[in-house]
C-alpha cells in the first residue's frame, strides 16, 4: 500500500481519565481504579483507528503526563522537580538526574503488548529520545550534557529491544527538543545511533517545532529510516528545502496542524499531498499529523484524524494506489 | 564589592496549594468565577512575597519577579495597539514558549505596565532596591511577525519609541535600575548598529543606572564593539556560553562600567560549589574596581521549580560572601 497513515503518539484523554488523573493525584482513587480507566480509553482509541481506517496504530499514550518525566520516573536515577512553568497559566514536573540513570524495566512495553492485542493492524512503538530527555531534564548528576545522554541512551536502547521483542515492527523516537540547538546536532547523532544499534524493527524519529532549514540536510545523517516532521504547520515550506537537496530517507508527513481547532479542508491536505509526491517518491511517504494530538479536543482529533484518512484515500485513488 | 542580583523573572507558583493560588486564580478568571480585580489581588499577593524572598535570601538587587507577565515578549505588546496576541513560539532554546506578537498595524504605547509593577514592587520593598526590567525593542522587533510595516528597521524605530515611552514613565516613578534585556542580539551578531542606534534613542538623556543584559547566546562577533554600549552596565550570561567569562576577562567590558557576571546556571537546579563561582568570577575580576564587579544567576529563576529558585538565590548570596572573605 502507498501512502501508509500512522500518528505521532499521543491522542487527547477523555474526560473520565482526565478527572480520574485529578483523583488519582489527591489519592481519591487507586492507581488500579486509574489503570483500569486508562485501559478503557486506549480500547476505545484502538477502536477508533481502525474504523476509521489508519493503517499503522499508536496506543494514544493514554498512561503518560508528561513525555520525559514518564520515562524518567520509569528508570533508576531521577527524581522528580517541582512545578515548572511552559507556558501562559500552564506548568509541568521535570525530571532531575540525582544519580546514574539506569535501564530498571520495561516502560512502554505492557502497553504496546496491550494495544498489539486488540488489533490485527501493526502498532508502533515509541518513545522519548535520549537528547530530549536530556536537554528538557534538570541534571544534578553528570558532569556534562553529553555523559547524561549517553547513559540515556543505553537505557532506551534497552527498551527498543524490548518493544521489538515484544514484535514491535516499528519504533519512534520522539526528539522535539533536537533542531533547538543545531551545533549538537552531531550529539544527537550519536546517540539515535546507540538506541537504533541492531534494531530489525524499521526506525523513525519524530522531531518538532523545527528551525529544520538549520539543521537540513544535515539531519538525514541521523541513523533511523523514516525522519517524522511537521510540515503542516509551516503550510509545506519545506518542500523548497526538499527540491534542492534530496530527502534520502522515508518522510513521515505530518499534513495536520495539532495547534489549531481548525479541522483542515480534505482539499489542503490532498493538495499537500500531491506537492509531495513531486517532490519525494511515493514508495518512501507515510502520512500522519505535525506532532501529537494530545492538546486538541477527543472530538477535534477524531474530525482531524477522519479528514487526513479521507485525503489519502482520494490521492491513493488518483495514482492507483 | 561582589554585590549580587537577578535577572528578573522569578516563579509565581510552588508546590503547595498556598503558592499555587496564582495558577488557580488565572484558572477561575478565565472561566469567569472571578472578577479582574480579584485576580489582580492575588498577582499583587504573590509579588508581595516573592520580593520578601529575594529580600530575604540577601540579594542585593532585586526585581518583582516579573509575576504579571504573561511572558517576556508579549508582555509590552499587550499594553500597546497595533499588535494581535497569536499562537506559543519558542523562547530561545528552552522547552518555554511565548505568545508571539503579530503586527498588524502600526505600534503605538498604549498603556502604562512596567511603571506602574515598578511602582508598587517599590512600595512594598521595605526600602530594598528594585530594579526595573523591560524587553528591548530590537529582541521585541526579532520576535514579532510583522504583517504590516515590511521593514525591520521601520518597526525596530516604531518599538524603541514604545519601549521608551514605557522607560520614561517607570524612571518617574522613580527608578534608579533600570535592565533592558536584548538575547537576540547575540542570534544576530551583525544587527549590533541596529541594537547601537536603538538604544541610543532609547536611553537619550537617561539619567538613572542602565544594564543591557544579554544571555543565551554568544558575545563572540560583538565583544569588540560592547564599549561602544550606552549603558552604565552590562549583564552577561557566563553559563550557556563559557567562552563569554573569557571574552570578558580579556577585558571587553570596561573596567569602569559596571559588570553583573551570570555566573549561576538559572537553567538547573544543581547547586554549584562556591569555591568554582569565585574562581570564575575571580578571572574577570582582574584590574577591575571590585565594586564595579556583580554576581547574578545567569537568567530569570522561572525556569526552575519555587524551591529551587529560593535555594538558588541562597547560594548566589553564599557565593558573594565567599568571595568578599576570600579576597586577596
Amino acid at each position: 500500500m502507498i501512502l501508509p497513515t500512522t500518528s505521532v503518539g499521543s491522542f487527547p484523554k477523555p474526560e473520565y481519565l482526565t478527572r480520574a488523573r485529578t483523583r488519582y493525584a489527591r489519592r481519591e482513587i487507586t492507581r488500579d481504579q486509574l489503570e483500569a480507566l486508562e485501559r478503557q480509553a486506549t480500547e476505545e482509541w484502538i477502536r477508533f483507528q481502525e474504523e476509521i481506517g489508519i493503517d499503522i496504530l499508536v496506543d494514544g499514550e493514554m498512561y503518560r503526563g508528561d513525555m520525559c518525566t514518564y520515562f524518567a520516573e520509569n528508570m533508576r536515577g531521577f527524581r522528580v522537580s517541582g512545578l515548572v512553568r511552559a507556558y501562559g497559566n500552564r506548568f509541568y514536573k521535570k525530571p532531575v538526574a540525582v544519580a546514574r540513570v539506569e535501564y530498571e524495566t520495561p516502560i512502554t512495553v505492557e502497553w504496546f503488548k496491550f494495544a498489539r492485542a486488540r488489533t490485527a493492524r501493526p502498532v508502533k512503538g515509541m518513545i522519548t529520545g535520549p537528547y530530549t530527555m536530556m536537554d528538557w531534564s534538570f541534571n544534578e548528576h553528570y558532569p556534562s550534557r553529553r555523559a547524561f545522554a549517553l547513559d540515556l541512551a543505553r537505557a532506551l536502547h534497552d527498551e527498543c529491544l524490548a518493544l521489538q521483542e515484544a514484535g514491535a515492527p516499528y519504533i519512534q523516537i520522539d526528539e522535539p527538543a533536537l533542531s533547538t540547538k543545531v551545533d549538537e546536532l552531531p550529539l544527537a547523532i550519536e546517540l539515535t545511533g546507540i538506541v537504533t544499534d541492531g534494531l530489525r524493527a524499521r526506525t523513525i524519529m519524530h522531531i518538532c517545532y523545527g528551525a529544520f532549514e538549520k539543521v537540513y540536510p544535515a539531519m538525514l545523517d541521523i541513523p533511523v529510516d523514516q525522519l517524522d516532521l511537521e510540515m503542516a504547520n509551516s503550510h509545506f515550506d519545506l518542500l523548497d528545502l526538499f527540491r534542492t537537496k534530496p530527502f534520502t530517507k522515508e518522510i513521515g508527513l505530518g499534513v495536520i496542524d495539532v495547534h489549531t481547532h481548525e479541522v483542515e479542508p480534505q482539499d489542503r491536505i490532498e493538495e499537500w499531498l500531491r506537492r509531495t509526491l513531486q517532490v519525494i517518491p511515493k514508495e518512501r511517504v507515510y502520512v500522519d499529523p505535525d506532532c501529537g494530538l494530545k492538546t486538541r479536543t477527543v472530538e477535534e482529533a477524531q474530525a482531524k484524524l477522519r479528514v487526513m484518512v479521507d485525503a489519502v484515500r482520494a490521492v491513493r485513488r488518483e495514482i492507483g494506489g | 564589592m561582589f554585590k549580587t542580583t537577578v535577572v528578573g523573572s522569578y516563579p509565581r507558583v510552588g508546590d503547595t496549594p498556598e503558592l499555587q493560588r496564582l495558577r488557580r486564580a488565572i484558572g477561575e478568571f478565565e472561566q469567569g468565577r472571578r472578577s479582574l480585580e480579584e485576580l489582580r489581588q492575588v498577582e499583587d499577593d504573590v509579588t508581595r512575597e516573592v520580593i520578601t524572598e529575594q529580600a530575604r535570601a540577601g540579594v542585593d538587587l532585586i526585581t518583582d519577579g516579573l509575576i504579571r507577565w504573561y511572558d517576556p515578549v508579549s508582555h509590552l505588546c499587550r499594553h500597546a495597539t497595533g499588535f494581535e496576541i497569536n499562537g506559543l513560539l519558542r523562547f530561545f532554546d528552552n522547552n518555554f514558549f511565548i505568545r508571539q506578537p503579530v503586527v498588524k498595524e502600526e505600534v503605538h504605547w498604549a498603556g502604562p505596565s512596567v511603571s506602574e509593577e515598578y511602582r508598587f514592587a517599590q512600595a512594598h520593598a521595605g526600602g530594598h532596591p528594585v530594579k526595573a526590567v523591560l524587553m528591548g525593542p530590537y529582541t521585541l522587533a526579532r520576535f514579532a511577525k510583522d504583517t504590516h510595516y515590511g521593514d525591520f528597521r521601520a518597526l525596530l524605530r516604531d518599538l524603541t519609541v514604545l519601549v521608551r515611552t514605557e522607560l520614561v514613565r517607570t524612571l518617574e516613578a522613580g527608578a534608579q535600575d533600570v535592565q533592558v534585556d536584548e538575547p537576540a542580539l547575540l542570534e544576530q551578531p551583525g544587527d549590533f548598529p541596529l541594537l547601537l542606534a536603538a538604544l541610543r534613542e532609547l536611553l537619550d538623556g537617561v539619567k538613572a543606572r542602565t544594564c543591557l543584559a544579554l544571555y543565551f547566546g554568544s558575545l563572540r562577533g560583538i565583544a569588540e564593539a560592547l564599549r561602544e554600549l550606552p549603558v552604565t552596565g552590562l549583564l552577561v550570561d557566563v553559563v550557556s556560553r563559557p567562552e563569554n567569562l573569557e571574552i570578558l576577562a580579556q577585558g571587553a567590558w570596561p573596567a569602569d562600567r559596571s559588570l553583573v557576571l551570570g555566573l549561576l546556571d538559572a537553567r538547573n537546579t544543581k547547586l554549584e560549589p562556591p569555591e568554582q563561582v569565585a574562581e570564575l568570577a575571580r578571572r574577570v575580576a582582574g584590574r577591575r574596581p571590585a565594586e564595579s564587579l556583580w554576581l547574578a544567576p545567569s537568567f530569570g529563576l522561572e525556569l526552575l521549580p519555587r524551591e529551587a529558585a529560593r535555594r538558588k538565590l541562597e547560594r548566589l548570596v553564599e557565593c558573594a560572601a565567599f568571595l568578599r572573605r576570600t579576597q586577596r
